[in-house]
C-alpha cells in the first residue's frame, strides 16, 4: 500500500531556531550585530581594520572571522585592539547560526556594543543562512564588474545597506556606477548605498556615523 | 557549495519521519525550492542522491517543484511576481513588498509503502 504524508518542513527551520535564539541573547545585552557579505578580496578585513581604527576608542568592538583556513583575518582584527574569534569552516562556504552559537562562549557579551560576523567570502551560500544578526551589509568592490547586482540578485535583497568599495581605482577598471545602481534600483529601490575606498580612507566616514547610529538605537531599543 | 549540507537537513528529516513508520520503505520525496533560496536545484538534487544513499535510502523519487519569488504589494495588497513586473507592483506600481514565496527550501511530502 502507497500512502503520501504530508510534512510541510522548511529545512532552513534548524538554523532559523537558532539564529532567533541568538537574535534573544544580543537583544537582552542590546548588540548591535552587522553580518558583512561579500565576494572574496572585496575588502571585508581592511573595512573591519579602518572601522576598529576609528571606532574602536567610542564603541566596544568584537567580531567574528569566518573563512574556510587560517587565522589571518582574527590576527589583523586583533591587532587594532579589537576580540576578535576566526571560524574555520575547512570545506564550508559559509557561516550557520550554530557556529556563531559555538565562538560566543569566547566573547564576554556584556562588554560588546558592536558585533562584526565576516561571512566567508561567497556571493551564494551566505544569504541563505540567517546568524540573528540586526543588518546585513553588503560589500562590493569596482574590480568586480558593475554587474554583480544582476548577477547575484540574491545578495541584494538580502542586503541593508550596500558598500561600494575600491572607488578610487574606477579610474582603471569599466566600472559604471549607474549601471550598477540602476540594477541595485531595479532590485532594491530603497537600498541605501556608500561610496567608500578603505584604503584611500573615502567616504568611510558616512559608514562609520551608520555602525554609530544603528548602534544607539540598538542601545536605546 | 552548501547544497551538500541541506542534503544532509532533508535526510535528517527523512529519518525521523521513517522512524514513525518502521515497516514502510520511502518511495518518493516531494520539495519545493524557491528560485531565490540561494539553492542549486540540480546540485541539491545530486547531493541528495548521495546523502539518500549513505542512509541506504535506495531508489528514492526526486519530485521537484520549483517557486517563483512572489511579493505582495504593501500598498495595493496585490500578490505579484516581481521578476517579471520589474520588481515593482504589476497593479499600481508601488516598490514597497513583502516577499511571500520563492525563498524558502521545504519538504513537502514523503511517499512510502
Amino acid at each position: 500500500m502507497t500512502a503520501e504524508i504530508k510534512i510541510q518542513k522548511n529545512v532552513l527551520s534548524k538554523n532559523d531556531e537558532i539564529a532567533a535564539q541568538l537574535r534573544r541573547t544580543f537583544a537582552e545585552r542590546r548588540i548591535f550585530v552587522v553580518n558583512i557579505l561579500s565576494s572574496p578580496g572585496s575588502g571585508k578585513t581592511t573595512l573591519l581594520e579602518k572601522t576598529a581604527q576609528a571606532l574602536g576608542s567610542k564603541l566596544r568592538l568584537a567580531a567574528i572571522e569566518g573563512d574556510l583556513q587560517t587565522s589571518r583575518d582574527a590576527d589583523r582584527i586583533a591587532g587594532h585592539g579589537v576580540k576578535a574569534v576566526q571560524i574555520n569552516t575547512g570545506r564550508g562556504c559559509h557561516l550557520d547560526a550554530n557556529m556563531v552559537t559555538n565562538v560566543l562562549p569566547q566573547f564576554d557579551l556584556d562588554a560588546i556594543d558592536v558585533l562584526f560576523i565576516e561571512n566567508v567570502g561567497n556571493l551564494v551560500c551566505p544569504m541563505t543562512y540567517d546568524l540573528g544578526e540586526d543588518r546585513a551589509v553588503l560589500l562590493v568592490s569596482v574590480t568586480e564588474g558593475d554587474d554583480k547586482p544582476a548577477k547575484y540578485p540574491t545578495a541584494i535583497l538580502k542586503a541593508d545597506l550596500l558598500l561600494l568599495n575600491k572607488m578610487d581605482l574606477q579610474p582603471f577598471t569599466n566600472f559604471s556606477t549607474q549601471r550598477f545602481g540602476m540594477d541595485v534600483w531595479k532590485l532594491k529601490p530603497n537600498l541605501n548605498m556608500l561610496e567608500i575606498s578603505c584604503t584611500k580612507n573615502i567616504g568611510l566616514e558616512a559608514w562609520f556615523k551608520w555602525v554609530q547610529s544603528e548602534s544607539q538605537k540598538k542601545r536605546q531599543s | 557549495m552548501h547544497e551538500m549540507s541541506i542534503a544532509i537537513g532533508i535526510v535528517e528529516t527523512l529519518k525521523e519521519e521513517m522512524a514513525k513508520h518502521p515497516d514502510a520503505s520511502l518511495k518518493k520525496v516531494k520539495l519545493s525550492i524557491g528560485e531565490f533560496s540561494g539553492v542549486e536545484t540540480e546540485t541539491l538534487a545530486f547531493a541528495l542522491e548521495v546523502a539518500l544513499d549513505q542512509e541506504n535510502f535506495n531508489g528514492v523519487q526526486l519530485d521537484i517543484n520549483k517557486v517563483p519569488l512572489e511579493a505582495r504589494c504593501r500598498k495595493c495588497s496585490r500578490l505579484f511576481k516581481p521578476e517579471s513586473s520589474g520588481f515593482r507592483c504589476d497593479n499600481c506600481g508601488s516598490d514597497s513588498f513583502d516577499i511571500e514565496a520563492g525563498q524558502s527550501v521545504t519538504v513537502d511530502s514523503i511517499t512510502v509503502e
